[in-house]
């Protein structure tokens, strides 16, 4: 079987207040899927509820309705911590992803919380310099420092290499990229590409900025308020756009050389 | 030959505090003549949303100024008393939008209550928040925005609108001059866009002269200015016209970022990009030398001793050694 | 965190106050311990003025009060002390751990904050007092402590939101941690400096409303704080009969004492504060 993750159905409603409710639709009726050693992207804007899928996937919320299966179990039938040894993420914020009282080897050792035989002192740091040497960086100089002494980049890289110390098969890509600088956002990226080569890893790429989407993405899925609009192979999606919103998506992207006609 | 409407000469800026001192605007110059539009484009660090508080008078706490001139109409701001400042130059000449402003609106005020309030600081006349409502009513609709917008509160409006209803109130009294501090960057790409045209048709239709907008994404500054400077490390690396620096990069700096950027284009997919190795310096410790020295591919041996000159050749500005020696 | 405890300990207002709290604290540690028993009566003269036998004289019935009033320091920040740990201990709980639970079990325990937060906290002291023939020390301070905590949770459950919006809360439930440990080792360490400002406040608060209710003579039956100290002052009238040494004393030692801990809290809050931070 070559589906890794499939989600069918899926929504997501919010209700606000006790007694005169409102209600927001933040994913609607959502169905797509993801194949293993891919990177899929899920493009959209603000409130189109690109985040809340990867939040519902990761199992920090609960979705209204709707399944989601991982190599053919749903993923309420895992135990929690095996679960997560399959699935992880690096999210937006690289500051807000470290716990600034702690140095920048908390998360990575917290990681190893989910191994079902906790590996030695020696172990531990055997499989932490291996992590490190795939992102190009030296862990004995970095390990000892503090969040606050890193560029959001680094801290990124970091993060993406605490999956290499659990090989998840499926990473949730929150906005990886939209803190870092442009001028190192191709280093994150290229990493990415790496892991799906050499560790068969597929990305659940999440973001708003369609052209790191291509550069990185096999198969992508626009959406809408909630909505997939349209979905395919990334180079057709982009190239050959037929939903409205797609096109006019496409339209509002700056191209780097030449003028648009305001 | 048209009039200089902002003259910036050997601008210093640094940030002190328990930290040490940080020179985070190290001597930059730049001329904005009336009808311009000049972008300032820089990565996270490299000093321009500083530069935008040096230019405007309105500093942090922590950031001082430390010399140069700043020369507006005949004012040069940071000579002139704060009461003259206010008066004549913040309200009549320049018109300043700090970055994330769209999040730091008062949300139990409606939009046209911001009005009265800013009409009345800057006029120092007695404005209803009916009055206020006519004039802005008439300004938005002059630059293509929905007057009912006034009516509602931050909240209920997109990103998109209420960074175009800040514009639009900043530009109510008319100001000659317009500085934007990251104006895109919280918006999603089809705001961004509306927000740029707007920006460019406020400039036609001669509601404010110049505009200066500071911002770190190229592709969008470009679509905006006629003029783009690149700032490095509190220095000014690069100047010219928006398609000459992006299509023929000239400092080394600029190479290395036009190779690692993404557009959208079907041979992005297949090019080898790569980020820029190292990081940027500690501007506690500059270096005397070139700032971008550890990161050049190109250096040599005088970069990393003696500070760059600025090389002018027609309307392009490099601030690097490799074009000394055989010219441009 | 080193970093900025030398920041504090270098600050000159910080010295005099944290000097003033010390001393007084040192009276009550080590006072009792080198003065004599105050409870002996007619050890000098009555009222007898300070002099150099007596440092602060003699009472009615000829006690030593220098003596007394170091007995007295001692309890009532006995009392102080377990009182504010009592009550920020409840916060945590009640504004951490709970609130962090979210749902049901959040609203349920801001019920009971608020309900906490409106009971008029020295009726229903003086109520419980006047009901319990023996209080100890160590059940007043519980009782006070069991008052104080609702705004102490208030403020800890809002800044415990804020921090729970970061994202290395979730990248930690995605590591497996469970609720608890989460709390207590990524969160709290993060509100240290705000919990050891709350952790002041409610002890100096606590000495206060010990004193109060001593006063009206339902303080703790046992033991001998300012409150009580004052209770006798006024029961005896000194003040109307001139014995400054008497009456002046305890209440000083509270105000001053009170005084300089909340100075302490404003002089943390100005130097940490990274907007108000001066070079």
């Amino acid at each position: 079987m070559n589906e890794l993750l499939e989600i069918e159905n899926l929504t997501k409603l919010y209700t606000s207040g006790y007694v005169w409710t409102e209600k927001v639709v933040a994913v609607d009726n959502v169905s797509l899927s993801i194949k293993k050693s891919e990177i899929f992207c899920l493009v959209g804007g603000s409130g189109s509820g690109k985040t809340t899928i990867g939040n519902i996937i990761l199992g920090l919320i609960k979705p209204t309705s709707g399944k989601i299966i991982l190599n053919g179990r749903d993923i309420y039938s895992y135990n929690r911590k095996a679960y997560w040894k399959k699935v992880q993420a690096v999210f937006q914020d690289p500051y807000s992803s470290f716990n600034f009282f702690y140095t920048i080897s908390k998360p990575l050792n917290d990681a190893f919380n989910l191994l079902e035989d906790v590996p030695s002192k020696e172990e531990k740091k055997k499989i932490i310099k291996t992590a490190f040497e795939k992102i190009g960086m030296n862990p004995d100089e970095i390990m000892g420092r503090y969040p606050h002494q890193l560029s959001g980049g680094q801290m990124q890289r970091i993060l993406i290499a605490r999956s290499f110390i659990l090989h998840p098969h499926l990473l949730i890509a929150d906005e990886l990229t939209s803190m870092i600088d442009a001028s190192t956002r191709v280093a994150v990226l290229n990493e990415l590409l790496r892991l799906k080569e050499e560790e068969e890893l597929s990305v659940l790429f999440i973001t708003h900025d369609l052209a790191q989407a291509y550069y990185i993405g096999d198969r992508i899925a626009i959406m809408e308020k909630g909505k997939i609009v349209e979905s395919g192979l990334v180079e057709e999606v982009i190239f050959s756009p037929k939903h409205s919103y797609t096109k006019s998506l496409i339209a509002s992207v700056p191209p780097l050389h030449g003028r648009w006609k305001l | 030959m048209d009039k200089d409407l902002l003259l910036i000469e050997n601008l210093r800026g640094y940030y002190k505090g328990i930290f040490g001192v940080v020179r985070a605007v190290d001597g930059v110059s730049l001329r904005v003549r009336e009808g311009e539009k000049v972008g300032v484009a820089g990565e996270s660090g490299c000093g321009k949303s500083s530069f935008a508080q040096l230019i405007t008078g309105t500093t942090m706490p922590l950031l001082h100024y430390e010399g140069g001139a700043v020369r507006v109409n005949g004012y040069d701001i940071w000579k002139i008393s704060p009461e003259v400042l206010r008066k004549e130059v913040k309200c009549k000449l320049i018109s300043y939008v700090p970055q994330a402003m769209l999040n730091s609106l008062n949300p139990v005020k409606k939009i046209k209550e911001f009005i009265a309030d800013m009409l009345r600081e800057r006029t120092g006349c007695r404005y209803s928040v009916k009055n206020a409502r006519k004039v802005a009513a008439q300004h938005f609709e002059r630059l293509g925005l929905d007057a009912n917008v006034l009516d509602l509160y931050p909240h209920e409006l997109s990103g998109g609108m209420v960074q175009r209803s800040i514009i639009a109130i900043s530009t109510i009294a008319s100001p000659q001059l317009l500085i934007m501090d990251e104006p895109t960057s919280a918006l999603d790409v089809s705001s961004q866009k509306k927000v740029i045209k707007m920006m460019i048709d406020i400039q036609r239709k001669g509601v404010i002269k110049s505009l200066v907008c500071i911002a770190h994404d190229l592709s969008a500054l470009n679509q905006l200015c006629d003029r783009i400077v690149i700032m490095y490390a509190g220095k000014f690396v690069e100047s010219g016209e928006g398609d000459d620096v992006t299509g023929n990069p000239l400092h080394p700096y600029t190479k290395a970022l036009m190779g690692s950027l993404l557009p959208l284009e079907k041979e992005t997919k297949y090019k080898s990009l790569s980020s820029i190795p190292g990081v940027v310096p500690d501007l506690r410790y500059p270096s005397l030398g070139c700032r971008f020295y550890d990161r050049c591919g190109r250096r040599m041996k005088i970069c990393k001793v003696e500070d760059p000159p600025e090389i002018i050749k027609g309307k392009r500005i490099v601030k690097c050694w490799i074009y000394k020696k055989g010219g441009l | 965190m080193s970093g900025r405890v030398e920041l504090l300990l270098k600050n000159k207002k910080l010295q005099v106050y944290l000097g003033i709290a010390i001393i007084i604290i040192m009276l009550g540690l080590v006072g009792p311990f080198f003065t004599r028993d105050p409870s002996k009566i007619l050890v000098g003269g009555i009222y007898e003025s300070p002099s150099s036998e007596f440092l602060l004289g003699t009472d009615m019935a000829g006690r030593d009060i220098f003596a007394q009033l170091c007995n007295a320091i001692r309890d009532s920040l006995m009392v102080g002390i377990i009182a504010g740990f009592s009550a920020v201990g409840i916060a945590i709980i009640i504004g951490g751990v709970l609130a962090y639970k979210g749902g049901i079990i959040d609203e349920g325990a801001n019920v009971i904050t608020n309900v906490f937060l409106t009971l008029p906290q020295l009726v229903i002291l003086m109520v419980v007092a006047s009901l319990l023939g023996k209080r100890s020390l160590i059940i007043v301070a519980i009782l006070i402590g069991l008052f104080s905590w609702p705004w102490m949770a208030r403020s800890i459950r809002s800044q415990l939101l804020s921090l729970k919006e970061r994202k290395f809360v979730d990248l930690c439930r995605i590591s497996g941690k469970s609720d608890f440990v989460i709390v207590v080792k990524e969160i709290l360490p993060n509100m240290l400096a705000y919990i050891f400002l709350l952790l002041i406040i409610g002890i100096s608060s606590a000495v206060i409303v010990e004193s109060g209710i001593s006063v009206l003579g339902l303080g703790p039956t046992e033991g001998f704080t300012l409150g009580k100290m004052l209770n006798l002052v006024i029961r005896h009238e000194a003040v109307q009969q001139g014995i400054w040494w008497y009456f002046i004393p305890p209440g000083l030692v509270l105000v001053v004492f009170t005084g300089s801990l909340l100075m302490i809290t404003a002089v943390i809050d100005d130097v940490l504060n990274p907007k108000t931070r001066e070079i």
